[in-house]
This record gives C-alpha cells, structure tokens and sequence, in this order.
C-alpha cells in the first residue's frame, strides 16, 4: 500500500467526524513532561521469593566493570518478599542500589522500577538470572538513543552455560550489527533478558499490568509498532544467563488458563496494535507472535479436545485484523468440507457452507475450487468460517457447472493435494456437482470415513424443471459402482452427471442433509417406494443457519434510509421465477395509494429495475443499489424498518416448490420485521402459518393482501405484527 | 460556497469523509490478507531454509547436484 497509512488514516477520519459532529477541535497528543537522564544504565529487577538466587544476583552485579557511578540496581519487592529482603539487606554491596516496594506483580514491579529510572538505558534481569562481568559496561559502550540492544543470551542447566547453543541466540549468530529486519530477530524481540533499552521509550510504553504472562512479548511489539526503534546486535561480549528452573512458564504443565485464557489475552492486545498498524514488516512481525501464542492453545488443545468448544467460543468473534485460528486449529481436523465454490468467492452455497461449519463448531479443513472466472472475490467472507478452518485448500481449475474434462481434473487435483485417510467424515454440499464428484471419489478410496451429502437445491432437474443432461461417468466406472450398490437399486446409475449428482449421495452417504421438506420429496419423486424410503431414512432437514448477532456488526453499512418513511429492503437477483414484477405492482400501490413507505432494493440487475422503475414512473418509490458485499448486507439488513423476501414462483414448473429462499436465514438474524411474499404451499407459506412476531404474510402478486399489509406497516403507532 | 449553510457545509464534509472512509476500508481488507500472506512467505522462507540446513538434506541435495554434472 506504498505510503499510504490507511489505519492511520481511518483514525484521522473518525476524530474528524466526531469533531464535525460535536462542533469540538480533535484533542492533541499530550506532551510528557521527563526528568533529565544521566547517562547510564538503571538494572531492573522485580524480586518476588527468590531467596534462593538473591546472593547470586548481587554479586553478579557486584562484578560489574561498569564504574558504579553509571549504573544503579533498581530492586522491586512484590509480592512475598520478607527472607529475600532480609538475606539482601545483610549483604556487603558498593555499587547504587534503589529498593522500591509494589504489589505483586512482575509487571507493576517493572513500570515502577521504569517510573523510577535515573539513567538513559534500562536493562532488565530477573531475579534468578545472572549477567557476564562486562555485561553492562559492553553494553553501555554500543547504546545508541533510539536503539534496541540485543545481547547474548546463554541458558544454564544445572550450573553448565549452554554456550549460546540455543534457539534465541542462534537467531543473533547470523546477524549483521544491524539486522535487516526485526522479522530476522524475532525470538529475541519476545523476551526481556538479554537487551538494553533506552529509557525514554520505556517511559512512554509500560507494561500491560493486567497480563498473567506474555507482557514481554506484547511490550516490545509495542515498542516496535509505537516507535519503531533501531535494532542492534552487541558486537562485544555482554552474556546473560538464563538460569533454568523447573517452574519456568515455558515449561509449566499445560493448563487452561495459561495456554487459553492468558494466550487469548496477549493475543486481544495484539491485535488491538495491528489495528493501528501500517507498516507491513511490523505486521508480519506481529502476526509471527500472534502464531506463536496460537501454538501454545494448539497443544493444550491437541491433548483437551474436550475444551475446542468452550475455546472456540471465546475466539469466534476476534476476526478484525488477524487471529491466528490456522494455527490453533492446526492438525485438529477430522472432517473435511468440500464445497467446490467457498469464500472468499461471493457465492450463496459457499456462504452456506460456511455458516454450516460454524454451526458443526469443530475443527476441520475445507477445499474448494478457484472459482475467480466465475465469482467475484470477497476476503471479508473468509471471516465466517475463519474460527473453525485449519486448512483451506484451493484447487486451481477452470470453474465449471457441467463441463467433465474440468470437474474430471479438479478432482484429480484435489486428489492429489489431500491426505484423506485423516479424516473421520467429510461433508459436501452441492450447487456445484464437483462437490458431491469429489466426495465419492474420497469415499471411494476410504470406504470407512462418514460421508454427509447436502443439497443446496435440486440438481437433476432445474428451476423449469427439465431434465439437465451431461455426461460424465464411464462405462467403467458405473461398472464398478454397481459393484457395491444393490440390485434393485443399479437401474439408477448412468453416466449423466447431473442424476449421479444425487443418486450416488443418496446410495452412499451416511446422511442426507436438504434445506426443506419439499426439497427432498421433490428430489426423490422420480425413484421407487423403495428407494424413496432408504433415502428418507438417513434425510436430516435442516435450514440454513442463522448468524450470531456479532456477525451482523462486522463490516459497517453505507445505506441511507429515508426517515420520514417506512424503509423496506429487499435484497436479491431477478430472474424469470422471482422477477422484478412483483416489487413493482407493490410499488405502484404505494403509490396509487400514497403509502409512506420506500422500497430499496439491492441487486446486480439494477440497470434492469431501474429502467422498469422509470418506465412505471415509481421513482421515488423504488430506490435501486448494487448488491452489497455479505457482511455489508448482514449488517444494513438491521437498519430497515421491514426486510421483503419472496418466494421463486414454480407453480407453472414443479408439483411441489422445493426453494427456500437463503436470505431467510439471515434476515430472522437480524431482528428486523419481515414481510413474506409466498407462492401458496411452499415452505416459506407453511412458516408464514406458524406463529411468528415478526413476520407479516401474503401470497405472491395479491394485491388486497399486499395492501392490507401496506396499511398494518405504516401504522405506526400500533405494532402491526 | 456562499449560499450554503453551515449545517449543509457539515453534511458535505461528513459525506465526503465517509466516502473517504469506505474507499481505505476496502483498502485495509486487502492490505489485511497481504500482511497474513506476507507473514506466511517469511516464515516458509524460513522454514526452507530451516531444511536446506539440515546436514542431511544438505548432503542429499549436493549429491544430487553431483549426479546431475
């Protein structure tokens, strides 16, 4: 994005609005008043316990080669701290010391020992570590104002120095004196041993005293993102040891509050920076971080999967910015989702698909296909299914509805890329028939994993209901289908694409999912009782899933609504069963009868609506506007006084209408008013009998009913449903 | 400019920063997905070179350069 600093900016936008809006002058960043420093270095060491190591510590600094005139000891008592003060209290000592008191806490003790800084660099040492005779005085040597110093860090088992043969000080080995990138020092950027840092940063940035742990990790990402400091590696010999103990956290037994709990409070906080941070090599520096405290919850995860769904409901909604979920759900799957068109392709069955994984809430891979020559591109929508994918595999073919040569490869791809002995069940959910192809395909070659079959809609005959014809199996393949499916039943097996689209789900998958009554039995209309019943048998119905309530605050909306009126939204594509017709004759009422009320409709055909808008002389009525992005539609379908959703109109087609139109679902989300237009005995008729507070009915093209229902909406004052 | 209110004027100016604001949010989405992507490339880069370092696949790849010539 070159020298555009959009967070920034966005920040910038929001003051300047309130400002606009409150008629008040956005505030200025407080200037901070600091003493004068020496130049020097003030140790910092926060002592809860430690009457173990506090000789040793004292006459490592007592050692120091650095004239005590430029370095001060700034001991933090917290916590329990009674034998250690006693033992340091009785200890001969002729370099500067300062004994400051806090409540426990290693972070509080730290910003204290900060606020109480006398020299202009901070280093900070815990109190059962050590440093090298020369530490402070080589370090002094390379201190710069505006650099952090990265120093050796030896770890010592027993009493042996590892020598530097560790994976901190293995990342300095390879560096220049000034690293490329703070990406190149990561490891050393996440702990506070073995640095010297100037304390006028410090003194702006503390510590989070609300963190358990990872206050380090957080602190100097923030350093990185607020200041964005010169990193230096020490060329002299300054060594600190880090003297391993057996309660150190890192080694601590994995337990729920510090591998979740305290994980997902590091990781709030870091997100909180990325979401005002621009620079890119900062980000990925921080989302390197942010990966890494998801790799403690993936462990405590990989040995409690008791806990994913009580974890994955505390992360669901952490989506701005960044959250590791890859990462926490990493190797936890065992139910693969095949869904040949998925986010971040704009596609109805792929949202839905979606939705269904954040019902399953568990954890799972997905693959699909790159459906870019067919389907605009939308990322916000990875952000549905975001919490729960531990893989999402992209297979690169040609998208196609029919075509075999391009259905045939995208399963072979896939194929290919897959370990599919990994999975206990996979799920596929057509629209597109290359899902349910590859599903079988996988069932095929482990007739042992679960196989779960959804219907988006029928597929075997279209919205007209003709017959859709391609062909796609071999002779060889029906051959060896027929193999392991029953007599009786082998009469249904050809090589039409389209009718083993729902045969072979329906032959060898464990369960059958559709979306609504009508669905099924018009799916199933064309096969014997028989096979009709072995189909009912393992047929779940289920509708679509409904977001949560945070889904609806995800993106912000544009929409501007009239509010002298009653704003009815309608969004959605016309084509020859759900057209354009029916708003307008709704229109033409409103306007005949001088309704208060205005319809906005959104769609992809606005040319189309607005040209028979014009031509009807509804404008004014009727506003058009392009279809809005999912999260965008989720969170404008709140602002409308009444949201219209219409049935497709089969009556002229199909015995049964086997549709329910998507938006359902999401429009009962959102807590608005719904007005239904219904085609008599369809699904959506037989929810407008049930009793619904929120939902005002009538049949399709019904004028009295429709104006009816146009005088109970602008009734204000009463609430019509 | 003269004949506008000065509540119109705060209306222009809300309207134009929003417009302002939409415009850079749809930036941010994608600049989002760039900084995870660019994060995934460093740490594979790293990752590679993790391997190309380990002495055994060093050997391997130098004897397959060998067989090559």
């Amino acid at each position: 994005m070159g020298e555009l600093n959009i967070r920034k900016r966005l920040q910038e936008i929001e003051a300047l609005k309130r400002s606009i809006t409150s008629g008040k002058e956005p505030a200025g960043e407080p200037e901070s008043l600091g003493c004068p420093l020496s130049e020097g270095i003030s140790v910092i060491i926060p002592v809860h316990r430690g009457e173990e190591y506090i000789e040793r510590l004292i006459a490592s600094l007592e050692a120091q080669t650095l004239d005590r005139e430029q370095f001060e000891t700034i001991i933090i008592f917290n916590g329990e701290y009674a034998a250690t003060e006693e033992i340091f209290n009785s200890l001969e000592k002729g370099k500067q010391y300062k004994v400051l008191y806090t409540e426990q806490g290693v972070s509080r003790a730290r910003n204290a020992g900060i606020s109480n800084a006398s020299y202009s660099n901070i280093a900070f040492l815990d109190s059962d570590d050590t440093i090298s005779a020369g530490y402070l005085q080589n370090s002094l040597d390379e201190c710069e104002p505006f650099t952090i110093l990265l120093n050796r860090l030896y770890d010592v088992k027993g009493q042996k120095p590892d020598g530097g043969a560790n994976h901190i000080n293995r990342e300095l080995a390879k560096q220049e004196t000034y690293p490329e990138s703070y990406y190149s020092v990561v490891k050393n950027l996440s702990l506070n041993g073995g640095k010297v840092l100037p304390t006028h940063l410090l003194k702006k940035t503390a510590f989070d005293e609300a963190l358990n742990n990872g206050e380090d990790v957080l602190l100097y990402m923030q350093l990185i993102s607020e200041h964005k400091p010169i990193v230096k590696v020490n060329p002299n010999e300054a060594i600190y040891y880090r003297h391993m103990v057996d309660n150190s956290l890192s080694r601590t037994k994995s337990n729920y509050e510090f591998s979740i709990t305290d994980r997902i409070a590091v990781l709030a906080r870091l997100q909180d920076i990325l979401k005002v941070e621009d620079d890119e090599e900062v980000r990925t520096l921080i989302i390197d971080r942010m990966r890494a405290q998801a790799g403690f919850m993936n462990r405590y995860l990989k040995e409690h999967m008791e806990d994913y769904a009580l974890v994955a409901g505390e992360v669901a909604h952490y989506t701005d910015e960044y959250f590791p979920y890859a990462r926490m759900n990493e190797d936890l799957a065992k139910r693969l989702y095949i869904s040949y068109c998925f986010p971040p392709y704009s596609d109805t069955s792929g949202i839905v698909m979606a939705k269904r994984i954040v019902a399953a809430a568990e954890p799972c891979d997905v693959i699909h296909n790159n459906m870019y020559d067919v389907r605009n591109m939308d990322l916000t929508l990875e952000r549905l299914a975001e919490p729960f994918i531990a893989s999402r595999r992209e297979i690169n073919t040609t998208s196609s509805f029919a075509g075999s040569k391009y259905i045939s490869l995208f399963v072979e791809r896939a194929m290919e890329k897959l370990d599919i002995y990994k999975y206990r069940e996979i799920y596929s959910r057509a629209l597109w028939p290359a899902s349910h192809v590859l599903a079988y395909e996988i069932f095929r070659k482990s007739r042992n994993i679960r196989w779960i079959a959804e219907f988006s809609d029928p597929l075997y005959r279209d919205i007209k209901n003709n017959i859709r014809q391609a062909t796609f199996y071999t002779k060889k393949d029906i051959k060896e289908m027929k193999k392991h499916t029953a007599s009786n039943y082998q009469k249904y097996l050809d090589d039409n694409l389209f009718n083993m689209a729902e045969v072979i789900p329906f032959l060898f998958a464990a369960e059958l999912v559709f979306t609504n009554e009508l669905q099924l039995e018009s799916m199933i209309d064309r096969f014997d009782d028989d096979f009709k019943e072995m189909v009912r048998r393992k047929s779940v119905i289920e509708r679509h899933p409904t977001p949560a309530p945070e889904y609806y605050s995800y993106q912000k909306n544009y929409v501007a609504l009239d509010r002298d009126k009653i704003n009815i939204g309608y969004f959605g594509n016309f084509y020859e069963t759900r057209n354009a017709e029916e708003i307008m004759n709704i229109a033409g009422l409103i306007k005949a009868e001088s309704f208060d009320v205005k319809i906005h409709v959104f769609t992809n055909s606005t040319r189309q609506v607005k040209s028979q808008i014009f031509s009807n002389g509804l404008n004014g009525i009727v506003d058009v506007n392009p279809y809005l992005r999912y999260f965008e539609f989720l969170s404008a379908s709140k602002e409308f006084d009444y949201l219209m959703l219409s049935d497709a109109r089969t009556d002229e087609y199909k015995r049964r209408n086997p549709y329910l139109p998507s938006k359902f679902s999401d429009y009962i989300g959102s807590g608005t008013k719904i007005w239904v237009q219904y085609e008599p005995g369809s699904t959506l008729a037989g929810i407008c009998s049930e009793e619904h507070g929120n939902i005002i009915c009538n049949a399709l093209n019904d004028l009295d009913a429709i104006r009816e229902n146009l005088k109970k909406i602008t009734q204000k004052e009463e609430n019509p449903v | 400019m003269d004949q506008l209110s000065y509540e119109e004027l705060k209306k222009i100016a809300l309207e134009s920063l929003e417009q302002e604001e939409r415009v850079l949010s749809e930036f941010k989405i994608i600049d989002q997905e760039m900084s995870a992507l660019k994060n995934d490339n460093a740490r594979l880069s790293r990752e590679l070179q993790k391997y190309k370092e380990f002495l055994p696949i060093k050997a391997a790849l130098k004897a397959k350069k060998m067989m090559k010539k």
